[in-house]
């Protein structure tokens, strides 16, 4: 008789316990969002607007481990390429290559389509400082590049500067050095000044037979070689 | 006429689900019953096939067995540019509405049933807290304990549709006087499961490829090339197996299984089989949304319309139940998710993990409240307008 009160008290309690976290959850979760937001949470509501503010506020460890996380989780699949590709950028910007390497690779899986994608994943095999990256893939770079390029009708210097780094980078400085001749035409041309200047730096390495190996670059930034605008 | 195992056995077996109890006696008379039966079904062949509504046939057919969802993607899988689409703009507000919704039905079924408190105390009382204990643990470890739970729930999933459409079917069977031998309900079982087996062996991340992480799987051509085989025939069994069932039990049973069990073994494995597995995830849970409520408003109006000193329409139970599962559902995917970022965990964690914990719960309250014992309240709207045997 005893334990059966004793079970009920505890079921009695565990209930009441249960049930006002949640009502008292349902109603921080709603008027947080109402406070910082200035509305009801939106029906449908994704983590992507976590990630997005994440981004706004430069908490970039915080967003590589979100990115990392939603890629375990997210099993739908409708948001890989996007999580692969914000990942790869994310770790190429803290002069991670080699671990951004596999994401941006993926991403171009997902959609060989995206230029911009084609692009960073060629212009990170090219100029990646790290000596442990193999020649296949510098080779590699050539190839997505050369892709990217085409799509444009070779008409974008940003991704032309990259088919000029993809070259250097496999020893092939006479084709690096008329690619990048080309792009600084187009980069000229389109009054590209920023983008214009570095060509002519890289220029000067090519012509000396010197690949291009660069620096990290803060994240959300247009890389170096302008190719994320006018696609 | 050969004597059918019903009558060797004399009783029905129990499922977990949908249990009619594991009483219900055979009416006694051996085979001349039988023949007696199957001539009076024949008399009335087109009332047994229609089989015995809840509601009325075009709503028990359209909603209750899924024959929405199959009109639906006619007009959608075709042309998926068409107007009929969802839209991204729509598919929340849709998705609320019809899955948010079901899952939050449960949950406002489980409290709003007669007796649901004395009887599953357990679930009732303590269960919202075990819940909240393990997915804040899981919250705590999301990048270790997060994918097994997402796995959990998305492995979970097709065996929950494939058994509401087996609870369903049993159902519709009893309900339409279509006695099943143990035999037929087991292939009945088998199936319905079907679905589920498809998916559990061939999905990525659920199912085998979920309990197989060293990917031993995958370094064996010769078991992918079996699963590739098992995934082509499995549908076609699915046909064969139905086709058979039906048959047996017309000529066994003495009467036919409904159409409507039939259709909804149908609509399940349309969802799995012919979709892709992204589609099929949407649609399943949209149209098993929609097939749930259906039900569920059709018990808790019963339940709700037999209460002593009750003054309110069915219309009112109705909108008060839907309108309750819609604040809920709203409240536990929108609501519930913002908590979880303002204590500091990621909106990553705090939106998945929570989708995949309300599933869990979901799939777990189901399990107990659908029960059709002879105590249970849900027993008397299941023979509520019941179909004799003969």
């Amino acid at each position: 008789m005893y334990q059966v009160s004793l079970k009920d008290c505890l079921y009695k309690t565990a209930f009441v316990v249960g049930i006002a976290i949640f009502f008292l959850a349902f109603t921080l979760g709603f008027f947080r969002s109402i406070i910082l937001h200035a509305h009801i949470p939106p029906v449908g509501v994704t983590y992507r607007a976590g990630i997005d503010s994440l981004k706004e506020q430069r908490k970039h460890n915080a967003l590589a481990s979100q990115l990392r996380l939603a890629l375990d989780l997210d099993l739908d699949r409708s948001d890989q390429f996007n999580l692969h590709y914000e990942l790869g950028m994310l770790l190429d910007s803290q002069g991670k290559q080699m671990e951004a390497i596999p994401h941006l690779h993926r991403s171009v899986q997902l959609n060989s389509d995206h230029i911009e994608a084609l692009n960073h994943l060629a212009w990170t095999l090219a100029t990646c400082p790290d000596p442990e990256l193999h020649r296949s893939l510098r080779l590699q770079a050539v190839e997505l590049a050369r892709r990217a390029s085409k799509r444009l009708a070779n008409k974008h210097p940003g991704v032309l500067d990259t088919l000029a780094a993809a070259h250097a980078a496999v020893g092939q400085y006479e084709l690096a050095v008329t690619t990048a001749e080309s792009a600084l035409k187009l980069a000229a041309r389109q009054q590209a000044d920023p983008l214009a200047e570095e060509i002519r730096a890289r220029l000067q390495l090519y012509k000396a037979s010197k690949p291009f190996y660069r620096e990290p670059q803060p994240f959300g930034k247009d890389r170096p070689n302008g190719a994320n605008s006018n696609q | 006429m050969k004597s059918s195992t019903i009558e060797r056995d004399g009783k029905f077996e129990s499922d977990s689900r949908f249990d009619l109890g594991g009483e219900f006696k055979f009416p006694k008379g051996g085979n001349a019953r039988i023949d007696l039966m199957a001539k009076s079904a024949l008399r009335n062949l087109p009332a047994s096939l229609l089989g015995q509504s809840f509601v009325h046939p075009i709503f028990d057919y359209m909603l209750i067995g899924g024959g929405l969802s199959l009109v639906v993607g006619a007009c959608v899988l075709p042309n998926p540019g068409a107007a009929l689409t969802f839209s991204a703009a729509s598919l929340p507000y849709i998705i609320l509405l019809s899955n948010s919704a079901h899952f939050a039905a449960s949950t406002v079924r489980l409290y709003t049933k007669p007796g649901a408190f004395h009887s599953l105390p357990f679930v009732t009382m303590a269960l919202p807290l075990v819940s909240l204990v393990l997915l804040t643990t899981c919250m705590r470890f999301a990048g270790t304990l997060g994918p097994h739970l997402t796995s959990l729930y998305l492995t979970w999933s097709p065996y929950h549709y494939a058994a509401q459409a087996y609870g369903l079917a049993v159902m519709y069977c009893y309900r339409s006087g279509c006695l099943l031998s143990a035999g037929n309900k087991k292939l009945l079982w088998w199936m319905s499961m079907l679905p589920f087996f498809y998916v559990f062996a061939t999905g990525s991340n659920v199912g085998l490829h979920w309990i197989d992480m060293a990917g031993w799987l995958d370094d064996r051509p010769s078991i992918d090339a079996f699963l590739k085989t098992f995934q082509f025939a499995l549908p076609l069994v699915g046909i064969a197996g139905t086709v058979y069932l039906w048959r047996n039990i017309s000529l066994h049973q003495g009467r036919p299984m409904p159409l409507i069990s039939v259709l909804l073994l149908i609509t399940n494995a349309v969802w799995w089989f012919i979709l892709r597995p992204g589609n099929a995830f949407v649609w399943a849970t949209i149209f098993h949304g929609i097939q749930y409520l259906a039900i569920v408003v059709f018990f808790h109006v019963k339940d709700q319309m037999g209460r002593p000193n009750q003054r309110h329409s069915a219309t009112y139970h109705v909108l008060w139940f839907y309108g309750a599962c819609v604040v809920l559902g709203y409240a536990l995917f929108n609501c519930f998710p913002q908590a979880y970022v303002l204590a500091g965990f990621g909106p990553v964690e705090s939106v998945l993990l929570v989708v995949a914990a309300i599933n869990i719960h979901h799939f777990f309250v189901d399990a107990y409240i659908w029960r059709l014992k002879r105590a249970d309240a849900n027993r008397a709207i299941v023979d509520t307008g019941a179909t004799a045997p003969l």
